[in-house]
């Protein structure tokens, strides 16, 4: 006789389903099937590289030196940072889930106990927060396993454990905050403040790098060198376990596990309440009252313009997302700065490939314009403009919004650094270069394949010419380095890609001169 | 209106064909009269949506050419938008505006003067019932009210040729009733209309002509009259009709 299975494992799965689901979308985003199996196939061999990477040197294993109390205390407050870190970017995603609509309807209609939903939830969430932080940080982990032995592998564990944490804390985060402001805020105060505290984390971990910031540690680690604390006390668990303890990995497994099931007994039936209100809260914001005698009809492109910006303005989640992506430049942008004007030497290759996430990511407000802004591109297809004209105010007002984000941490940078300030006006004009690379090469052609599986040809195509003209840039960066020559490059890549964009003739002037 | 133009076919399609993964429109020949209301009907995957979309300049045809009061569409694309409206199945319009800032951007982009705008904009928001939701953001809005909006954005720059893809979609009856006598009232005032729908109902009363199509070809084409007495045996509903002539068409296949 078949058994029905228990229900918790049952919302486990579906809860991994669409998780896998989820991430094989983003993986093959409707590519046809040999691509994505390609991309897989690359996936696939980076994890085996660094597994046999990690095999290999599986006989240098030794173990190093007993950790010193503050060397101890240096581990925590990084693990402590990434716990932070990892906490203000699962909130975003656990807000962008609360108010999905549809599915808590779904689930809570269901006769199961709200606390299974609840647990599954977070089990789910819990372990999904891992791998992209274990995939990213896998170099760095790996280089220490290869240079101080195997029992660095335990950085894998916490990491996982962390980054566990970290989900948890963020529903937490987001119950306080739906409970103090209520459904209709939550979303859009929730991820305001994720946005401006990934910003200010970003920027306080850059502090290192000023003179007064490295003072700033010295004292702090002679301080702690005087102080000789207990190097087995219990704030240093997590420290320990990053640096091979197990049994401190259990302690941190179980606070885990302890946070899962205190947070279930307690708050299952507020989580059912915040799910089923924020899916469908569509708040009704009322903007100031006009009467239909007092239409603000404008000229053509200021109609366009005030769209833009308009619903630029009005999206919250975009403005969180250009946040954070404008955030990340700026340690690219402080390193690249101190390669560029000091005596510290910047490899090319690092160099261009800083430069092609630099550009990739101050990119993305274009792309948030047309992708995610856009509710009706069927309209602009049908306005009698033409279409240049349209996606000429979208590069604008993204142009202008990503100069109005990297502008204001970067005058504070450069009142703290004039230096590190220059480098950040070149980065802007990077940025505003790049979005005209984006423009031309994708976003035009993609507008009307939105949705639509021709579209990844113009994406592929964009990136790729990205990539191409930040590593050509890069080189001619590094070539030119400590030279205020340095700027050519770069004022030569804002003209041909942002003055010569709007028309299609231009727009092959450029394709042909980037192919040439 | 210009008396040359009034000459010429609202609408001329000659040898359109469009295929996707198959053939979705083959060889489609019509013409729509300038003040007609004209149904075109079909069952799902018939070819309705894309022919339209191809009437309004989304979608490139593969052959064949499209004329919109004489003005070639794939000349002179701008000047065929210029005269017409698209209002597809789905309401298409910005979240984060209101309706107001909506009507304003329509009216901005097909350059009707601010005055004209704004009084137009009046009448169609107190004949759609739209006044008390005119400043709130569209995003909270249920499709019936989305469609409202997105209807009364293709009629504020009074276009000549509206192109509408299940326009009663999500509307409930009584304002369903208001929608066919505010496009009954744009036809008296001459303009012409294109919708496609699955309310045969609406096609037997409203349309001057009916065409309709299968597999992607006009199997169809007259008065609700004319259809009747050559497939209905002269009596029956359009929905009669309809069935009989596509199981027919199924049968023949």
């Amino acid at each position: 006789m078949n058994l029905p299975r228990p229900r918790l494992f049952l919302l486990l799965d579906h809860e991994f389903r669409l998780w896998r689901r989820r991430f094989s979308s983003v993986a093959d985003g409707n590519r046809p099937w040999y691509q994505s199996r390609f991309l897989m196939f690359l996936g696939v061999v980076y994890v085996a590289a660094q597994a046999g990477d990690f095999l290999l040197m599986w006989s240098t294993h030794a173990t190093g030196p007993e950790p010193t109390f503050p060397q101890l205390v240096g581990v925590d407050l990084l693990i402590a940072a990434f716990l932070v870190f990892v906490t203000i970017t699962e909130l975003s995603f656990v807000i962008a889930r609360a108010y999905t609509r549809g599915e808590a309807d779904l689930l809570y209609a269901a006769p199961i106990p709200p606390h299974l939903i609840f647990a599954s939830r977070l089990i789910r969430g819990a372990l999904g927060a891992a791998p992209t932080w274990l995939l990213l940080l896998s170099p760095v982990v790996n280089g220490y396993i290869v240079f101080d032995g195997i029992r660095y592998v335990s950085i894998y564990v916490t990491i996982f454990l962390v980054s566990g944490l970290a989900h948890i804390i963020a529903n937490l985060l987001l119950l306080g905050m739906y409970r103090v402001l209520g459904p209709r805020h939550t979303k859009s105060i929730g991820n305001f403040m994720a946005g401006v505290a990934l910003l200010s984390f970003i920027f306080a971990s850059q502090f290192a790098r000023f003179p007064w910031g490295l003072r700033f540690v010295e004292r702090l680690d002679n301080a702690l060198t005087a102080f000789a604390g207990n190097v087995q006390g219990w704030p240093l668990a997590p420290a320990r376990a990053l640096l091979g303890s197990f049994p401190d990995m259990i302690i941190l497994a179980t606070l885990g596990m302890a946070l899962v099931g205190i947070a279930v007994l307690l708050f299952s039936n507020a989580y059912e309440r915040m799910m089923l209100d924020c899916g469908q809260a569509h708040g009704e914001h009322v903007q100031p009252g006009r009467t239909s005698r007092q239409l603000p009809v404008l000229g053509l492109r200021l109609t366009l313009l005030r769209k833009e910006f308009a619903a630029m303005r009005r999206n919250p989640t975009l403005w969180v997302q250009l946040l954070s992506s404008t955030a990340y430049v700026i340690p690219a942008g402080m390193s690249l700065g101190r390669s560029m004007f000091s005596g510290d030497y910047l490899d090319p290759a690092i160099m261009a490939g800083m430069l092609a996430f630099m550009s990739v990511t101050t990119s993305s407000p274009v792309m948030q314009l047309v992708f995610l802004n856009e509710n009706a591109p069927e309209l602009m297809a049908t306005a009698p403009i033409p279409r240049s004209f349209d996606l000429g105010c979208k590069w604008q007002i993204s142009a202008l919004f990503t100069l109005g984000f990297l502008c204001a941490p970067l005058a504070l940078v450069a009142w703290l650094s004039p230096l590190a300030g220059l480098a950040g006006l070149l980065f802007c004009i990077v940025g505003i270069a790049c979005h005209a690379i984006v423009y031309i090469s994708f976003v035009d052609q993609a507008v009307p394949y939105r949705n639509s599986k021709k579209m990844h040809l113009p994406l592929g195509a964009g990136l790729l010419t990205i990539l191409l003209a930040v590593t050509l840039g890069g080189l001619a960066f590094t070539t030119l380095r400590h030279s205020w020559f340095a700027l050519v490059p770069l004022l030569v890549l804002l003209v041909m890609f942002g003055a010569l964009v709007p028309t299609p003739a231009r727009r092959r002037l450029v394709m042909g001169v980037l192919s040439a | 209106m210009d008396a040359s133009l009034s000459q010429v076919d609202a609408l001329a399609i000659s040898g359109l064909r469009k295929a996707f993964d198959k053939p979705v429109v083959k060889d489609l020949t019509l013409q729509v009269r300038p003040g007609e209301l004209y149904a075109l009907l079909g069952s799902n995957g018939a070819g309705k949506t894309t022919t339209l979309r191809m009437v309004a300049g989304l979608i490139a045809p593969d052959a064949g050419s499209v004329h919109i009061f004489g003005i070639d569409c794939a000349q002179d694309p701008l000047a065929a938008r210029a005269v017409t409206a698209w209002v597809p199945d789905e309401p298409m319009i910005y979240d984060k505006l209101t309706p107001l800032e909506y009507m304003a951007l329509i009216a901005g982009l097909w350059s009707v003067k601010p005055a004209l705008a704004a009084q137009r904009t009046d009448e169609l928001f107190t004949t759609l019932g739209l006044n008390e939701v005119a400043n709130q953001r569209c995003e909270a809005f249920s499709r019936g009210m989305k469609q409202k909006v997105a209807l009364a954005g293709a009629l504020v720059h009074e276009p000549r040729l509206l192109l509408l893809d299940e326009p009663l979609t999500g509307l409930d009856a009584a304002m369903a009733r208001i929608v066919k006598d505010l496009l009954d009232a744009r036809v008296r005032g001459g303009a012409t209309i294109i919708l496609t729908t699955h309310i045969l109902e609406v096609a037997e009363r409203m349309a001057s002509r009916i065409g309709i199509l299968h597999h992607g070809e006009l199997v169809a084409e007259g008065t609700f009259s004319q259809l009747q007495a050559r497939f209905g045996g002269g009596k029956g509903s359009l929905e009669d009709v309809f069935v009989d002539l596509v199981t027919d068409t199924r049968s023949a296949a």
